[in-house]
């Protein structure tokens, strides 16, 4: 369910936020959701249970879990921590069309290409 | 929790261990990760009183160990080279140390047979080496230590064991807060699992942080400029290693990469910025590079 790349410059504790902030986003994990425990998920990933814990703090933190008592985590998404998520892949896509603009593809094409993306989708 | 303070020992004319500091916190897997023959195992023997310091102190709980047996108990110990009492199956050795161990527990010891598939009525002597480790991490846990010291517990066993035994000790440390002491050069391994490295390197602990600090105070970055470049310096940052191939520079950086980077930018047209993460492996290699260990070169 969540992925850890080895290679990536991102902190393990920033992956697993991120990988659940997706599966929350795409509704896979849903509002009253139980997340796994973090001993689960530590055992799963062979992870130290500290960093997984650190990732919940940080998904609590932004509002896309809320942890019970005894309990446990649960899936509990608001607004704002959608509309945090959807500005951080707005600064990807600024950083994609740097990237474009330095190896020299032109200014009306990169225009074109997204306005047909975005008309396709 | 277990705090090692300025530990010296001199066997014959020669320093082993040089004011090594060591600090580990309870329920914290600490690894220690050191060269060949840095001094691991002498720290061990000094935890367990195997060997005698020269000079400094090791506390337990606040307690300096030295006038005060209690905390063997409590502890234990896997040595590096496993030594068995002659013709003793596992059963029997269980049996003798559930005499010294007053919270060993049969029913973990049963559970863990389970899990590890060791034939616990053969002679331990007529196991193989992946066995005999396996056997004494079976005795080990089930003696239910809060302070358990693992030399090198995992090299040398194939991969379905090294993930059983990570899996075992996970486990306590979550459900018991046990705190561990790993020593071992399976670097890849520690990375995810560590709280906190210590790196040894000829008797002298060179680096003592938490996994999280280690990782975010160093970073390896490429950069490529297509005019005459210099190495830029600051105080904000330290450049460790630097290379060059073609015009892609390389440099590991120790200290804040995002003031480099707004340096660098400000100074040169950067064509090419990547920032690359370290494992602990390359790390470990940057830091003893750095006192000049492995810095040789073979050409055959």
């Amino acid at each position: 369910m969540i992925k850890i790349d080895e290679s990536n410059v991102k902190p393990i504790y920033e992956q697993i936020y991120d990988e659940f902030a997706k599966l929350i986003f795409l509704d896979v994990l849903k509002n009253g959701d139980k997340m796994p425990s973090v001993r689960e998920l530590a055992l799963i990933l062979h992870i130290n249970p500290n960093t997984i814990q650190k990732s919940y703090k940080l998904l609590e933190k932004d509002k896309f879990i809320e942890s019970k008592k005894g309990k446990g985590n649960f899936v509990s998404f608001d607004t704002k921590a959608y509309n945090n998520y959807k500005n951080s892949f707005k600064e990807k896509l600024m950083e994609i069309i740097d990237e474009l603009i330095k190896i020299g593809i032109d200014k009306d094409e990169i225009i074109k290409l997204v306005k047909e993306r975005v008309d396709n989708a | 929790m277990l705090k090692i303070e300025n530990l010296s020992k001199k066997f014959d004319e020669f320093e082993v261990l040089k004011s090594v500091n060591i600090h580990v916190e309870k329920g914290q897997i600490y690894g220690l990760a050191g060269t060949n023959g840095s001094g691991k195992t002498t720290i061990f023997k000094h935890i367990m009183k195997i060997y005698n310091q020269d000079t400094g102190n090791i506390y337990y709980d606040g307690k300096n160990i030295e006038n005060d047996d209690n905390y063997f108990s409590e502890f234990y110990y896997i040595q590096d080279d496993l030594f068995f009492p002659h013709n003793y199956s596992l059963n029997d050795l269980f049996n003798y140390e559930k005499m010294l161990y007053v919270n060993a527990s049969k029913e973990k010891y049963e559970k863990l047979l389970k899990y590890f598939n060791i034939d616990s009525f053969k002679k331990l002597r007529s196991l193989s080496k992946g066995q005999k480790k396996q056997a004494a991490f079976i005795l080990a846990i089930s003696t239910c230590p809060k302070v358990l010291l693992l030399d090198e517990i995992v090299d040398g066993l194939d991969a379905v064991i090294r993930r059983k035994f990570w899996n075992v000790i996970l486990e306590e440390v979550m459900d018991k807060h046990i705190t561990v002491l790993i020593s071992s050069h399976a670097l890849t391994e520690l990375d995810n699992i560590c709280d906190k490295i210590g790196i040894l390197h000829e008797g002298r602990i060179v680096k003592e942080e938490t996994m999280e600090h280690l990782k975010e105070n160093i970073i390896k970055v490429q950069f490529a400029i297509d005019e005459e470049f210099e190495m830029i310096e600051s105080e904000k940052y330290n450049v460790v290693k630097f290379t060059k191939i073609g015009s892609v520079y390389f440099a590991i950086l120790k200290g804040n990469v995002e003031e480099f980077k707004k340096d660098l930018n400000n100074k040169y047209n950067v064509i090419l910025f990547d920032e690359l993460s370290m494992n602990l492996e390359e790390i470990f290699i940057s830091e003893l590079g750095g006192l000049g260990y492995g810095t040789e070169e073979y050409k055959a």
